[in-house]
């Protein structure tokens, strides 16, 4: 079953800020209401194209609290702080997800200064960012399960997943995993070592990815529950 | 003008100069190299930071930023002419992370070159905050012993100075009694004094507080010239320790002994010597750290001890340094982007721990 991909207008799409399109069920804005164009490069491009009459009747919803004109604005980093925090400890989520970055840096460095020949150093990835989001890119699952009853029985059926829920899913097993550790190792060295092997396309959660497809695969039988 | 910037590292950011006795004000905001031969005679048990110390291991590498209050600090200490005066004290204070202690290293190994004896305390608070022994002083009454600790700084002194140790006219002046049946004779070399510091752990506190005097008696009679370098004086000034002897009574900073040798030794009543003291506002507690100035840090009581001084301001990085500071980042790697260098600047006020702490996750 295919579901139709949906179509943001051109802006939304420039700020890269599509995945924080709010569930349409816990919106406090109604559909009329744009994402907030808070970058300067998006504004000063939507001047220099003579866009600026578009927006001119346009309500905007307000930006979030971290949503910044910063250089070094990144919302990826923010998505995943916030699915990492727990009872609204920002503080401590940002604090471990910027040891994370550094030890995800201070790793791949040290390979770099040890690396001998120039191809090897070429092949190594030097910015913790990209790795992070080649990770999420090589662990987002294409299919879910979800358990249907139909008389009497419950069935493991597959169902399509859509983006947004496919990259909560795949950080939410990185998380996991990385808990998943003897007490004198630290968290953020964890998951920084899954992310740079989550790039590389090995390691645990590309295998946790590989296996829920299996079981799709072998419950392909009863994907037609999922229409009733 | 960050094009400029960048071309100006290539060219000039390198100090290739290796004495500290022959650098310049030409050769400030430079980068040199702290060669591993002086790193492993010095600084091999304290007195590099945590942070400079993960540097060298990711970068490969480890560069100091030549700044003014080096160059001033070393200004003070070439020009001295007459060893017959009383020391002078030179005391470095600044906010935290802007640099105190790489400038004590720098003192340091100018004093390493020109041949001093060197008394270097690489981190006060370590003895009254994570103290690994506490016990009731044998000799000096109602004062307490941190005689472990004692004795590892002893073999601190030692690997700093191995060859003065084996200078034969570094001997004791008198007999030492530790106990009935322990004693030091007159004339011993301190080499002997200091091993015994170290074997006989019991007498270590003690053995420091002599080794302490007979050092000024040394200087002063010109048969050695002493550095004396400590870094966080304040923390002696502290109203509070995690001491804890057996009978569980209060203790001070003031009832340990080695604070009474150290603030003995740092006294004005001997000469031939330097004393260079920093003051930090982490060595403080942590409810008493809002301003950086001397005192407001120190106390009365801690001020008068060391009145009067040469203050020496760490400030911030200047325009140049922050530049060519960003640029060393971004030549190894650290810093991956050219853009942001205003907000930098804004974020971190141009404190250079914050700094290498800001660009980590950049």
């Amino acid at each position: 079953m295919l579901i139709p991909k949906l179509v943001y207008p051109q802006a939304l799409l420039f700020t890269r800020a599509s995945i924080f399109k709010t569930a349409v069920r816990s919106a406090s804005f109604g559909p009329q209401f744009i994402d907030p164009i808070f970058k300067h490069e998006d504004i000063d491009r939507i001047i220099a194209n003579n866009e600026l009459k578009n927006y001119t009747d346009v309500p905007v919803k307000p930006p979030t609290s971290f949503q910044t004109c910063s250089t070094f604005y990144n919302p990826v980093k923010e998505k995943f702080i916030n699915y990492m925090m727990k009872k609204g400890n920002k503080e401590l989520a940002r604090e471990v997800f910027e040891y994370t970055v550094k030890s995800i840096k201070r790793i791949q460095i040290e390979k770099y200064n040890k690396a001998t020949s120039d191809e090897e150093r070429e092949s190594i990835i030097l910015d913790p960012y990209v790795i992070i989001d080649k990770a999420i890119e090589n662990t987002k699952p294409i299919l879910k399960l979800r358990s249907i009853k139909r008389a009497a029985v419950t069935y493991q059926v597959p169902i399509p997943i859509s983006d947004k829920e496919a990259r909560f899913k795949c950080m939410k097993w990185h998380i996991e995993i990385a808990k998943d550790k003897p007490s004198e190792v630290r968290f953020s060295d964890n998951l920084a070592q899954i992310l740079i092997d989550g790039a590389d396309n090995k390691g645990k959660v590309v295998k946790k990815k590989t296996d829920l497809h299996r079981q799709c695969e072998a419950n392909r039988a009863y994907a037609h529950y999922y229409f009733g | 003008m960050k094009l400029l910037y960048t071309v100006y590292y290539k060219l000039q950011s390198r100090c290739e100069i290796a004495l500290r006795t022959k650098h310049s004000k030409q050769d400030l905001y430079k980068f040199y190299t702290l060669p591993d031969e002086v790193r492993s005679a010095i600084f091999e048990l304290g007195g590099i930071t945590r942070v400079f110390n993960e540097q060298t291991q990711i970068f490969n590498e480890s560069s100091i930023l030549i700044r003014n209050c080096m160059l001033e600090l070393v200004g003070y200490l070439k020009s001295m002419t007459n060893f017959d005066r009383p020391s002078p004290r030179f005391v470095l204070y600044g906010e935290h992370g802007v640099g105190k202690s790489m400038a004590l290293v720098y003192a340091l190994q100018y004093a390493h070159e020109n041949n001093y004896l060197l008394v270097h305390i690489p981190w006060v608070l370590r003895w009254f905050a994570y103290p690994k022994e506490v016990s009731h002083s044998l000799t000096k009454e109602g004062m307490v012993d941190l005689n472990i600790d004692a004795a590892m700084w002893l073999r601190h002194f030692q690997k700093q100075n191995t060859k003065w140790l084996e200078d034969p006219r570094l001997t004791t002046s008198q007999e030492y009694v530790w106990s009935p049946r322990e004693k030091s004779e007159a004339n011993i070399p301190l080499a002997a004094l200091i091993e015994h510091g170290i074997t006989r752990v019991k007498y270590a506190s003690d053995v420091v507080d002599v080794l302490f005097t007979e050092i000024k008696k040394l200087s002063t009679e010109g048969v050695c010239r002493t550095f004396v370098c400590v870094d966080g004086y304040n923390s002696f000034f502290a109203e509070k320790t995690n001491c804890k002897p057996e009978d569980k009574s209060k203790v001070l900073p003031s009832r340990v002994t080695l604070t009474r040798s150290v603030i003995n030794l740092v006294q004005s009543d001997w000469n031939n010597g330097a004393i260079v003291l920093a003051l930090s506002p982490r060595a403080n507690l942590p409810d008493r750290r809002e301003s950086h100035l001397p005192l407001y840090m120190l106390k009365k009581a801690g001020f008068e001890s060391i009145d009067p001084f040469v203050p020496i301001h760490v400030p911030e990085l200047n325009d140049e340094e922050f530049h060519n500071l960003l640029n060393l980042y971004e030549s190894k790697k650290w810093l991956q982007t050219s853009e942001g260098r205003e907000e930098i600047a804004f974020l971190t006020k141009r404190v250079p721990q914050k700094m290498y702490e800001f660009c980590s996750f950049k």
